[in-house]
């Protein structure tokens, strides 16, 4: 990835307390005012439900004007004028095949496709009810990539928590799973990596030559596939394929609006980010919504999602004063309810969405324009459960943006008043809030339960 | 396939089976058929110690992709699929071990590291590449590597020909040849394959080794030696025997069983996490290195086991050896004589965090003992669960779902056995009463379809498996899954073990072996020869 200006990774220890915002760099240049070239996207999710009492939607105010928010959302409450909350939306793609509850929910999430095991060539589906594991591959690209690459751009794929072996949801354009970058460390290094060094390294003179060196691999490749037998061929077809793609993204041009940009990590940020039980999240993700902040505001892409994956042992210690705040270590059975209080549920979930709000502020935090990097983006909150057993209706959404996102906000609408919709709806209205042409969106093909896939974007919450 | 489930998934589903309790292959098999599927990914040990063998040091390999492990073998081909990430990941180690090996051109080059020249470059490609890529390479790899080393040192920006030479090797590490085990063969006609010498060699050491063929093992493939069976059983038999063996050996083991992934942290302290791997991989490595008949068998109906000081008090013996580095071995007291099965990391790999599981131990027996396939769970398995008391028993739970249909055609496969292995906790120590409720255990299990399938606890049940051959069949299936990197060819293979087992007692170095015997292990098909379009 080559850059317009030479850019440093600097790390340094932030002061005691909370997490710094570490952003000391100039003021972002992009234009002004309202202007769907420089909106930006970004896709925050989940993997379990947004439930802490049984059979209670809490993160659905009633449809119309915000009043007073419910509990949960009150970490928004200064957003609530640049938050939109719908209901009604119903992940239908999920219906095609056949899973647990969390493998079929998490793999047609932002991709509205069945499974490439399920389908043909084509695009077809083979037969409904089509077995879905945890090695079951996306059958198309998500939302992220299908929008990054109609605006000409590469997206910033994150994740918190650790690699998660169900719950992967972001494919790449050639429908191979991108589970996202856990350390922001490298994130950062990897996009704003140094260029046009004054006393290059040898590791850097060498890297700069990364494209050469692996244009040689990929033809390594592809000379050996037409030696070997059908199976390895199509393997190392797919080997070169995905090198000629790393080439690819070599040659792109970034233009970063900023200069040095920077990391600062706070006191008390993990060795290890993937660390399982998710212990310090508190100054993970806060580190996390730096890097994303930092990310949009230098313009270095438009296109981020962070995937939450800590779905088995996650016991925030540091909402009950280090000690585990549930009784058993087993979170996902929490989110089941199947252990733990509903209070200690709504510590945990309500700390999901003080997290959003730590994401709002930073973005709200960059001077852009006439208003801020927050007016310029669209921010989107969802989860692959609509509650706790296991279901795919209802998924909640909530979506924040500023002046020029194009999102008409301060209230709830909820469809299941009128039409209940479906995740492809909303991902077609995700493309019109980019300013890209709305059509449909991932597997369109009949119905299911006499629903349409896709019905039109959701224009109640468009401007 | 090994595993079909996710330890999510057992914790609250009920599963249906297409076909509950019937063995994955109905047909019989009169020879072992040519394998079909892709060549296996090195993994990150193999590629460092293939590295090592070619250029006299081991370089730093972190971040090199391993195997996934989401449930199936790390040999599998799902396991080992190259993503976006892993291709960047590897230009990245690549570029890492181009330059650590400039430090070693005066042992590497045949020229002075200082005046390295293109024709020092085409020497030293000419002897490199035939032995990285272990003679797999192409008539046009040096010179596509020479016309690399050309660009590098031209352009806007030349590299210096000591740092080109650190993008070719960069190249080398990245490119299949070194990369996979890939076994073309040469044809014998009706679409089949027939390894070479050198590719028998390979597939040989990295078998077993996790490593390149050594010298003895290269001569023997360029005499002939490996192309009969016996010969390669006589390679087998010194390779097995040497200490490099047991690390790779045993890791099937700890696959096989479950136990290479368990999440200990959380559950005991890190001196007797360590113990419980120890214990399981000391009772592997003597079975292997003693051999004889039962050593198949004891796995499941051993009587002794290993203990250090940790183990000996978790799991409450009268002596305990006087410190964590002193080990000895012990009989297994009465009611857990049952080898592995009651070990206490076994144990913990197929229960839930604070208590035990009967539907996933019921499942592991099923499945990956005996290799029965149940399926997987219906869609709304999980609201179909019906309501209990806070302390219903697991024989109380089970019960009550064996009364929905839906439910009962699968679960009746696993719970039964799952139920037989309570007095079992989850930490692999006796018992008698549920520590929540206080409620008594009734341990009485039953294999629905086994031949004298009932059993009254996990000793019992450890006879069961140990006298029935279809454990015997499924241990040599799943050691053939595993060594071959292969999803298919496994059944058929321990339907044909199992006379080579019956004959000499069960033993386990005999299964370890037979496979190199098979055809199988030396023939290929795709159904098209090598460069043609199916």
């Amino acid at each position: 990835m080559k850059l317009s200006r030479r850019n440093l990774l600097r790390l340094g220890v932030g002061g005691a307390g909370a997490a710094a915002l570490g952003l000391p760099w100039l003021q972002s240049t992009a234009e002004a005012g309202p202007d769907v070239s420089n909106r930006r996207f970004v896709l925050l999710s989940i993997g379990h439900s947004i439930m802490p009492e049984p059979g209670m939607y809490a993160w659905l105010p009633g449809a119309g004007p915000f009043g007073t928010l419910p509990r949960l959302l009150q970490p928004l409450a200064e957003f609530q004028d640049r938050m939109t909350v719908v209901g009604g939306v119903d992940n239908l793609v999920e219906r095609l095949v056949s899973s647990n509850g969390h493998n079929a929910s998490s793999r047609t999430l932002l991709n509205c496709m069945p499974h490439a095991d399920a389908l043909n060539p084509d695009g077809s589906l083979i037969a409904p009810g089509i077995d879905l594991d945890h090695t079951s591959q996306g059958g198309g690209p998500s939302i992220e990539y299908v929008m990054a690459d109609l605006l000409g751009t590469t997206p910033f794929t994150l994740r918190a928590g650790p690699r998660n072996g169900e719950h992967f949801r972001t494919f790449r354009l050639d429908a191979s799973t991108d589970r996202g970058e856990p350390d922001p460390r490298i994130a950062f290094d990897r996009l704003f990596g140094g260029s046009e060094p004054v006393m290059p390294t040898d590791a850097e003179r060498l890297a700069a030559r990364r494209g050469d060196i692996l244009r040689t691999v990929e033809a390594n490749h592809r000379a050996m596939s037409s030696r070997v037998g059908y199976e390895d061929r199509q393997r190392l077809e797919s080997h070169a394929n995905l090198v000629r793609d790393l080439v690819d993204e070599l040659d792109r041009t970034v233009t970063i609006t900023c200069t040095d940009p920077m990391l600062n990590l706070p006191a008390g940020f993990p060795d290890n980010v993937e660390d399982g039980e998710a212990r310090a999240d508190d100054v993970l993700v806060p580190t996390i919504n730096s890097l994303i902040a930092t990310t949009l505001g230098c313009s270095a892409t438009r296109v981020v999602s962070l995937h939450y994956s800590a779905m088995q042992v996650n016991q925030f210690p540091f909402l009950n004063g280090g000690a585990d705040l549930f009784p058993i270590d087993n979170w996902h059975a929490v989110v089941h309810h199947d252990g733990g209080t509903n209070e200690e549920r709504y510590v945990a979930m309500t700390w999901y969405f003080e997290m959003v709000a730590d994401l709002l502020r930073k973005l709200d935090a960059i001077p852009e324009g006439d208003g801020t990097v927050l007016d310029n983006t669209c921010v989107v909150f969802t989860s692959s459960l609509g509650s706790s057993s296991h279901n795919t209706r209802n998924l909640p959404f909530l979506l924040f943006g500023g002046n020029n996102s194009g999102l008409r906000t301060g209230m709830t609408v909820d469809y299941r008043d009128s039409t209940d919709r479906s995740l492809g709806d909303m991902w077609s209205t995700c493309l019109a809030l980019m300013g890209l042409p709305p059509s449909p969106f991932g597997y369109n093909t009949g119905d299911v339960d006499g629903r349409p896939f896709n019905m039109g974007p959701l224009s109640e919450i468009l401007l | 396939m090994r595993w079909s489930f996710s330890i999510l998934l057992l914790s609250g589903c009920v599963a249906v089976a297409s076909e509950p309790g019937v063995t994955r292959d109905p047909a019989r098999c009169e020879s072992p058929p040519p394998l079909t599927g892709e060549s296996q990914r090195l993994d990150p040990q193999e590629l460092s110690h293939a590295l090592e063998a070619v250029l006299g040091f081991a370089p730093d390999l972190d971040g090199v992709p391993a195997p996934l492990a989401d449930g199936e073998y790390s040999t599998s081909p799902a396991a080992n699929r190259i993503t976006f990430d892993d291709a960047r990941a590897l230009a990245e180690v690549g570029e890492r071990v181009g330059l650590e090996a400039q430090a070693h051109y005066g042992t590497l080059l045949s020229c002075d590291p200082a005046a390295i020249d293109r024709s020092c470059v085409e020497s030293f490609l000419d002897d490199f590449v035939p032995r990285v890529y272990r003679g797999s390479q192409g008539p046009d790899d040096v010179s596509r590597l020479l016309d690399l080393y050309d660009t590098l040192t031209s352009g806007d920006e030349p590299l210096p020909p000591g740092l080109a030479l650190s993008g070719v090797i960069s190249a080398i590490v990245q490119s299949p040849g070194f990369l996979y085990l890939l076994e073309i063969g040469e044809p014998v006609g009706d679409d089949v394959r027939r390894l070479t010498g050198r590719e028998v060699a390979n597939r040989l050491a990295f078998t077993f080794l996790d490593a390149p063929p050594d010298a003895e093992l290269l001569a023997a493939a360029e005499s002939g030696a490996l192309d009969t069976p016996e010969g390669r059983r006589a390679q087998a038999e010194r390779l097995i025997a040497s200490p490099e063996a047991v690390e790779p050996v045993t890791r099937f083991f700890e696959e096989w069983f479950g136990t290479h992934h368990v999440p200990l942290e959380s559950r005991v302290t890190p001196e007797l996490a360590v113990a419980m791997q120890q214990e399981l991989a000391r009772g592997v490595e003597q079975r292997i290195a003693e051999g004889g008949a039962g050593s198949l068998t004891s796995l499941v109906n051993g009587e002794t086991t290993w203990v250090n000081r940790s183990l000996a008090e978790h799991y409450g013996l009268a002596e305990v050896p006087a410190d964590d580095d002193t080990w000895v071995e012990v009989p297994l007291e009465e009611g857990r004589r049952a080898g592995l099965l009651s070990s206490a990391l076994v144990s913990t790999a197929h229960s839930n965090i604070s208590e035990t599981s009967i539907i996933q131990r019921g499942r592991f027996i099923r499945e990956v003992l005996l290799c029965q396939h149940l399926g997987t769970p219906p869609p709304g398995a999980t609201e179909m669960q019906p309501e209990t008391a806070p302390d219903a028993t697991p024989r109380e739970r089970s019960e009550l779902r064996s009364q929905t249909a839906l439910c009962a055609s699968c679960h009746n496969m696993m719970d039964p056995i799952g139920l037989g292995m309570e007095d079992l906790g989850p930490l692999g120590r006796l018992r008698t009463t549920y520590e929540s409720s206080g409620r008594e255990i009734d341990a009485t299990g039953e294999i629905r379809g086994l031949t004298d399938g009932e059993f009254a606890g996990v000793e019992q049940l450890g006879q069961r498996l140990g006298s029935d051959p279809s454990f015997a069949a499924c241990a040599s299936s799943q050691w053939f899954t595993y060594a071959m990197g292969r999803d298919e060819g496994g059944v058929c293979f321990g339907n044909l073990a199992r006379e080579a087992l019956e004959a000499s007692g069960g033993d386990l170095r005999e299964m370890l072996l037979f496979l190199v015997e098979s055809e199988s292990f030396v023939t290929r098909t795709d159904g098209v020869t090598a460069g043609d379009s199916p």
